[in-house]
């Protein structure tokens, strides 16, 4: 055992008598370890790169969706062509959700993209479509029903034309827009093409298509966007002049179509081509998606065009049913910093659930997702800073969207897919192993925590995927009260996601009945009120990119165990408000025309 | 101590200090990043090789700002920016007052991470204070996040030392709206007035603030000022436009070849254009426009012989079909023309433009009935274009189809803005001599009557 004593009064002496050694051995020691204590320079040039954003994620770590697998579809069904570099190709295709057969269950309707080369010709543009069985299974009933579009397909959409009571369908595609009159019987799915006796002439890249009632005579018109005149063969490059796709800015925009339905003057199922006559031609864009409302509150349907890189359009109808563009006065035609934005997918829906319907578009990667808020009627305003949604989408390309309450909470949640348009080098330098694999992206779920603002949700079944996304449709598939999805993917399989989140409240479905054709009524505006609350949504089945969902109006209630009241305000015919009674919820209720208690003219206050 | 050993150990001590300042220079600074490679695969050769020499350059001289600066611009403008950053970090460490190199950073971040790309232009802010590309961005980035209360000293400053930038008061405006304050809009923009800074876009913001407010009349009277206001112009950005140096794909000798074309510099643009052309055989464009400064030029053969060599190499190219044809017909070679726009109407059948010229071939031909059809189809697939529309309306005139002409030109009127002058000089034109005609076709039908 050492002498302790002896070696402090050693260490203690040695201070004392020699403070200069002790000294120069402390200076020593500080410079030797200089260079390790300063080796760091932290500033302005050292640069910390992160790429990736690395969001907060939601505290409600459940599961919200699971995939239903084999849909009787083959999984080579949606194609294009990876060595061409065409532009449709790469804008992809929609998927609808709407009950053809008029059965109380919704079918599924898939879009083609390029015709296969080892394809007959005679399924050359046809459409997938499956229809529901009773069991819940689905059947292929493609070749019978008889869907198809014009070149490079985009969207299928429905809307009962000749008022008959089902539902009959607009496809899109590069080549123009197809008619067909809905012959369904005794449970065959049958769509005839009536695209001639129409008089809907167009062989313009038709996109987006709305059914509604613009002139109010109970008839539904159709308003179709067209994305930009394009040239085929038209070869585009990267920065490095490697071979990638075209974007919007290398050709000139197109105007949009607008068609006033003739029924009423005893023609079903013929238009007449009202675009030069009210306004919609004095405008070219380049459009991809869009949503008709009454913006103004003055009763009458307006027009949101979401356009490419281009400012978009808000057309305000005058009560002689001419159009005026006004979106960039009411804050809903540029971002924040006025600059236009790619604007693929819309969703007119309110989002911070103030009782205001909002615009939710998806955009490029290097933008955000951009959320307008609406402050006063039609009048908008950039607030995607605050909502969350911003900043984790700023490295995605967003197209189809859906806003809506997966969860029962009482707060919306939004679904968004994604996919590249062109490639990314600052974030996939090095080439991918395949084509697709350069443009694939995951998809994106949000889930929301307060009223206008949403937290990327944690990992989930729906974001697994790595594709190039591009339609998303919403329905309750399988009449369970919540909603599931539908996403269709370029040169992918499409996929279907059963919703299997732990139910957090309520629900409320409405079903509205037009009076004019034992339908849905496009552009109805219903208000479920439950105490204070007052929840707003419109029925807008064609909304998101080129896709189209249930028609049926989903509420997410949360702890809101009955409704009060329900009014509708009808978007056709006679100008009208109406109240139902409210009562219990989770159910499905239907709401037919003229049965409710008038309230007021829709455009006044009520 | 002795003095000796005292002067000894300050000797060491001495020694040692240096040799730890030698290694810390040496070894333990931050070291240089690895010059970084870029993948060539399907890239240009003239982009391979612009590239590869830069970053040869770069090899011999690892310790210059210039030569990483230069490597990391052309990376940059060459859609290579995870790699154009590793230079400009680089660049920065050597060259630690350039500001151009965060703030070039800062515009690669804000593709993906805007905090991290204010950070960069506060620095380049910092290290150039004349520079308002820099603050300009960084107001921009901070009212994108939300960021309200930074962004107004700075823009603040901005005004005080840039008064003239309309910029800087458009964003003010900007500010303004999100902050939900009309009255200091228009502060800002009687402030823009008295600088002579008011442009189009400012006068369309201040219009969106008071709009919102519900003060409908001061905005449309706004509105009505933008309309006749000069347009906007952005503050330049010199160390953006210093990329353009380092192009190798074209791109920009492209532009410029437009502009001498559009300026008419023909003999200029023809160079450009031949230079585009051999450099990019695989592209069709620039020999495109290379025949189409031919023609300008009124050298329709040789225009001819490139357009037809065009579409053989490019069969499937619409364009290139729609010039041959045109040229052709300037050429009197009618066949030709037709044949080469039914070519073109093959793989673009909603092309209107073609359509009318056809129209117009087959009216030359005597073939009036089909010219109209064809017209009549090209509305169809063009409804917003008013010219397509005049030459149905002076065919039917000249075939005497009075009143076919007025229903044509009638939806006209709906189609025009105030401010298409050209168009509306047109309109009134025809208006006038549809009028005429059927004033004189009235006067004809009486004097047979009697």
């Amino acid at each position: 055992m050492r002498n302790t004593a002896h070696d402090n009064s050693a260490r203690t002496a040695g201070l004392t008598r020699r403070p200069h050694r002790t000294a120069c051995a402390a200076l020593f020691a500080v410079l030797c370890l200089l260079p390790f204590g300063c080796s760091r320079k932290t500033g302005p040039d050292t640069l910390q790169l992160d790429l990736a954003t690395q969001p907060a994620t939601s505290k409600f770590a459940a599961l919200w969706f699971e995939r239903v697998q084999n849909l009787p579809v083959s999984p080579n069904f949606h194609y294009s062509n990876p060595d061409s570099f065409e532009m449709p190709g790469i804008m992809g295709s929609g998927c609808s959700l709407t009950d053809l057969d008029n059965d109380g269950r919704l079918d599924i309707v898939l879009v083609p993209g390029d015709v296969r080369p080892e394809r007959a010709p005679e399924q050359a543009g046809m459409c997938c479509v499956l229809q529901q069985q009773p069991d819940g299974n689905w059947l292929n009933v493609s070749e019978q029903a008889g869907l198809r579009v014009r070149g490079f397909g985009m969207g299928c959409f429905t809307a009962d034309f000749d008022n008959d009571g089902d539902p009959d369908a607009v496809t899109t595609g590069s080549r123009g827009v197809l008619l067909f009159r809905n012959d369904t019987k005794a449970g065959q799915i049958r769509m005839v093409d009536v695209t001639a006796e129409s008089l809907v002439s167009d062989s313009r890249w038709a996109t987006a298509a709305v059914m509604f009632d613009y002139d109010r005579d109970g008839w539904l018109d159709l308003f179709v966007t067209h994305y930009v005149d394009y040239f085929p063969g038209s070869i585009c490059a990267d920065g490095t002049g490697r071979r990638d796709y075209c974007g919007p800015q290398s050709f000139q925009g197109t105007a949009d179509l607008l068609c006033r339905n003739l029924g009423g003057a005893g023609q079903p199922f013929r238009f007449s081509n009202v675009t030069v006559t009210s306004g919609i031609a004095r405008a070219q864009g380049k459009g991809l998606g869009a949503a008709a409302s009454d913006f103004n509150g003055d009763g009458l349907t307006d027009i949101y065009v979401a356009n490419d890189m281009e400012p978009n359009f808000l057309w305000i109808q005058n009560p002689a049913g001419e159009f005026t563009e006004e979106a960039i006065l009411r804050g809903c035609a540029v971002d924040l910093q006025g600059r236009p934005q790619a604007s693929m997918g819309v969703s007119r829906t309110d989002l911070d659930q103030d009782g205001r319907l909002d615009l939710f578009l998806t955009h490029l990667r290097g933008e955000t997702n951009t959320w307008y808020r609406e402050t006063t009627d039609g009048f908008f305003l950039d607030d995607t800073g605050r909502s969350g949604l911003g900043e984790p989408s700023r490295n995605m390309t967003g197209f189809g969207t859906i806003v809506a309450d997966f969860d029962l909470n009482g707060l919306v949640d939004i679904a968004v897919v994604n996919g590249r348009v062109m490639r990314a080098p600052l974030l996939q330098p090095e080439p991918a192993g395949s084509h697709w694999q350069e443009y694939a992206e995951s998809s994106q779920l949000y889930a929301g925590i307060a009223a206008g603002r949403f937290t990327p949700h944690a990992a989930d079944v729906f974001q697994e995927r790595l594709e190039v996304s591009r339609g998303l449709a919403a329905g309750d598939i399988d009449n369970d009260g919540d909603l599931d999805l539908l996403v269709a993917s370029t040169s992918a399989p499409a996929a279907l996601y059963k919703n299997v989140a732990a139910r957090l409240g309520h629900w409320l479905q409405i079903r509205t009945v037009s009076s004019h054709r034992a339908g849905a009524a496009p552009g109805a505006r219903i208000t479920v009120a439950s105490g204070n609350r007052r929840l707003v949504a419109e029925v807008q089945p064609q909304t998101g990119y080129l896709s189209e969902s249930d028609s049926r109006v989903h509420f997410g209630l949360g702890q809101l165990s009955a409704c009060d009241w329900i009014e509708v305000q009808w978007p056709d015919g006679a100008v009208q408000i109406e109240r139902f009674a409210g009562g219990a919820v989770d159910q499905v209720l239907e709401l037919r025309q003229g049965a409710g208690q008038p309230v007021a003219a829709a455009g006044a206050q009520p | 101590m002795t003095r000796r050993s005292w002067w000894c150990s300050s000797l060491a001590a001495a020694g040692i200090l240096a040799a730890g300042l030698l290694v810390w220079q040496t070894g333990f600074r931050q070291p240089l990043p690895e010059i970084p490679q870029f993948s060539g695969q399907g890239a240009s050769r003239t982009v391979v090789s612009l590239l590869t020499d830069l970053r040869d350059r770069l090899l011999r001289q690892t310790h210059s700002a210039t030569a990483w600066g230069d490597y990391g611009m052309a990376l940059m403008q060459h859609e290579r920016p995870a790699e154009a950053l590793q230079c400009f970090a680089a660049a920065a460490r050597l060259a630690p007052q350039d500001a151009r190199w965060p703030h070039l950073t800062g515009v690669i971040l804000e593709q993906t991470a805007l905090q991290q790309a204010a950070a960069k232009y506060a620095a380049a802010a910092a290290l150039q204070p004349g520079a308002a590309q820099s603050e300009l961005r960084l107001v921009s980035v901070l009212l994108t996040l939300g960021q309200f209360q930074s962004a107004e000293p700075r823009l603040q400053q901005l005004a005080r030392r840039f008064p003239r930038e309309s910029d800087v008061w458009l964003q003010r405006i900007r500010l303004a709206r999100l902050m939900n304050a009309p009255d200091q809009a228009l502060q800002w923009l009687q402030a823009a007035r008295e600088q002579q800074a008011v442009s189009d876009l400012l006068l369309r913001e201040a219009a969106g603030v008071q709009l919102q407010q519900g003060r409908s009349d001061c905005a449309r009277q706004l509105l009505e000022e933008s309309r006749h206001a000069q347009p906007h112009v952005a503050v330049r950005d010199p160390w953006l436009e210093q990329l353009r140096a380092f192009d190798a794909s074209g791109a920009v000798a492209s532009a410029q070849a437009d502009l001498q074309r559009q300026q008419g510099r023909l003999d200029q643009a023809l160079r450009t254009l031949s230079t585009l052309a051999s450099r990019f055989p695989e592209r069709s464009r620039p020999a495109l426009n290379r025949a189409l400064a031919l023609r300008d030029q009124g050298n329709t053969a040789e225009a001819l012989a490139e357009l037809s060599r065009l579409a053989a190499g490019f069969p499937a190219d619409p364009l290139i079909h729609f010039h041959l044809a045109v040229t052709a017909a300037q050429a009197g070679q009618q066949a030709q023309a037709l044949q080469s726009l039914e070519r073109c109407l093959q793989l673009k059948p909603d092309y209107g433009l073609a359509r009318a010229v056809r129209a117009d071939l087959l009216n030359a031909a005597g073939q009036a009935a089909a010219a109209i059809a064809e017209y009549r189809q090209a509305v169809l697939e063009t409804p917003g274009d008013p010219w397509i529309r005049f030459g149905l309306v002076q065919l039917l005139l000249r075939q005497k189809q009075l009143p076919d002409a007025a229903a044509a030109l009638q939806p006209v009127a709906a189609l025009l803005s105030p401010g298409q002058q050209a168009e509306q000089s047109e309109l009134q034109r025809l208006q006038a001599e549809l009028k005429q005609a059927a004033a004189t076709d009235s006067a004809a039908g009486q004097t047979t009557a009697q």
